[in-house]
């Protein structure tokens, strides 16, 4: 999609402000309720700007005066970063999220800012103060999360590409039930500065959209070393077109994890992935049976891991230096029970079980222990990758459900990302890539899953599916 | 679940400073306990040789020379704030109630 906007625009087919105002129109009709906020001016403004670089000819890059979307947890200066809460619903930061400036700085126009789980905290985009997101493919059923609004805006083109972040999964997810394509990077590829902390030591943020070249561009734009994110690798900015296009030409030993092919898997995912492996196999890789044996134990893990950073990192929302405050009228005790209560029912839950996980008397029980298993997970990875360059996985056990169907009951939520968390918690890099459809037409994903930095192997394998097995429609009305 | 009931849900919400509600903390302590079960699995591995991993970086901790550079100032940050005071925080009686 990214390229053959580039193209008109630079044959002056379309100019950036038509392309921004096109983008916008479709919002404007948008049935997925996929933005929290539509920034129009600030949009027409920056594609101006694209158009003035376009026409002098100077520092174009591929994203110059593309109508891109944000995911709402990404700090944008003097533009509202709500998370999707209430207890940020006015928050307008400072500054602007490293991955966002440098999107600025590749001539990017903003089209606004993008609904999610609140505080990334769900895997179906139910959890937000702003409203649940509907799939574009079926209204009936969520679109995923926690990266909703991301996948939905991209699909129904809402946005030429967008912004996602993934703790669990909440890239890849939503790209499986939506039909699009999402990278999780490799932790520490892209820099976390500006993206509001849910859990440290797992958040990354990813690029989503309607191609896996759409994802490389985007990766290009935001990946690399960043002084103001400690964590962020010390690796240079790279071309990961260039790379996907070097990285598509080897063949691969590729790795099928049998604890990831179990009962519950439904019928027409793991069809998908038959029909990826005699693709793959036909064009000359080989496919080979691996065990990662602590796979069931990663949603245990993943539950005090992702809990206890985030009520620490959530120890932040205190209505002193930012965000709503509620009875300030009262005690400075009772002025942050009071303010807190703004959060939801999801933020509460996880802040209650992260805060109980890291107090006294139970630190050990549960998040050492998980912290050890997490380490199990890691090996079981560092042990594969003695025998294969790259995993083939599902993304979910199934394809999207109906909106309201799984409420009641967080875990059958928490569940459904037991193929997206291990990555997360070993720090690896996965794709999510549209490989059919199911009977009801919902789409299916199918999930790579690399060694740190094989982002180029993982988006060229994805590429690979999109030519090979299966292509989604990508209809933003050109 | 015993040692998670109602009364640890509250407790631990007074420690995160969360203010719930009767019907917040039943829905909560059958929720949370359903959770912990499940949680409970780890508990059939053996863990007793293992190194917690806490990162997936496991290296030491970045530095940098302590320099002063540009920042937004006070008065912009404090200007976010709820309430504030000249380029101070704002904040209701601190000591009294609980």
């Amino acid at each position: 999609m990214i390229r053959a906007l580039h193209e008109k625009l630079t044959t002056k087919k379309i100019s950036s402000v038509e392309l921004a105002k096109h983008y916008l129109a479709r919002i404007k009709q948008d049935k997925t309720n996929s933005y929290i906020t539509v920034t129009e001016d600030a949009a027409l403004a920056m594609a101006r700007a694209a158009d003035n670089r376009l026409a002098g000819g100077e520092d174009v890059t591929l994203l110059t005066g593309i109508p891109l979307g944000l995911k709402d947890l990404l700090c944008t200066q003097g533009i509202k970063t709500t998370c999707a809460s209430k207890i940020l619903a006015d928050y307008k930061p400072p500054y602007d999220a490293t991955a966002v400036a440098r999107l600025k700085a590749a001539g990017a126009t903003f089209l606004g800012k993008l609904n999610m789980d609140e505080f990334a905290m769900g895997g179906s985009n139910e959890n937000s103060a702003f409203g649940a997101v509907r799939n574009p493919i079926n209204s009936e059923y969520v679109p995923g999360g926690s990266s909703g609004g991301s996948a939905a805006a991209a699909k129904a083109g809402l946005a030429a590409a967008t912004l996602g972040s993934d703790t669990g999964g909440s890239v890849r997810l939503p790209a499986a039930y939506t039909g699009t394509v999402g990278l999780k990077p490799t932790y520490g590829s892209v820099s976390r500065y500006g993206l509001v902390a849910f859990a440290s030591s797992l958040d990354q943020i990813g690029p989503m959209g309607v191609s896996a070249e759409d994802c490389a561009i985007l990766l290009s734009a935001i990946a690399g070393h960043d002084p103001f994110d400690s964590t962020s690798a010390q690796r240079p900015v790279a071309d990961y077109v260039e790379l996907m296009k070097q990285a598509g030409t080897k063949k691969y030993r590729i790795g099928l994890p049998r604890e990831y092919f179990i009962g519950g898997l439904q019928k027409e995912v793991g069809a998908s992935i038959d029909g990826v492996v005699q693709a793959l196999k036909k064009a000359g890789h080989t496919l080979v049976d691996i065990s990662l044996p602590h796979t069931e134990f990663s949603v245990a893990v993943y539950y005090v891991v992702a809990v206890s950073e985030a009520s620490s990192n959530l120890a932040r929302f205190d209505g002193v230096r930012y965000g709503a405050r509620l009875g300030g009228d009262r005690t400075l005790t009772e002025m942050y029970r009071q303010t807190r209560s703004l959060f939801g029912d999801e933020v509460k839950r996880r802040i209650i079980l992260g805060t109980f996980a890291l107090s006294a008397g139970y630190y050990d029980a549960y998040y050492k222990k998980a912290c050890q298993v997490r380490r199990l997970i890691k090996n079981d990875f560092d042990k594969a990758w003695q025998s294969v360059d790259v995993i083939l996985a599902p993304v979910s056990p199934t394809t999207a459900f109906k909106i309201g169907e799984k409420t009641a009951d967080p875990l059958q939520i928490y569940l459904n990302d037991i193929f997206t968390i291990p990555a997360n918690l070993a720090g690896l890099p996965g794709i999510s890539v549209p490989a059919g459809r199911d009977a009801k037409g919902l789409p299916i994903g199918v999930q790579f899953i690399g060694k740190p930095f094989a982002e180029a192997e993982l988006l060229a394998l994805a590429r690979f599916v999109e030519d090979g097995v299966h292509r989604e429609e990508a209809e933003h009305g050109f | 679940m015993s040692k998670f009931g109602p009364d640890t849900v509250r407790k631990v919400a007074e420690l995160a400073r969360l203010q719930l509600s009767d019907i917040e903390v039943a829905k909560f302590t059958e929720q949370l306990g359903h959770i912990l079960e499940y949680v409970d699995k780890l508990n059939t591995l053996d863990t007793s040789t293992v190194e917690p991993l806490l990162s997936p970086l496991e290296v030491a901790t970045a530095l940098r020379l302590d320099e002063v550079r540009p920042s937004p100032g006070a008065e912009v940050m404090v200007s976010l704030a709820p309430d504030q005071l000249y380029d101070n925080y704002k904040v209701p009686q601190v000591m009294g109630g609980n």
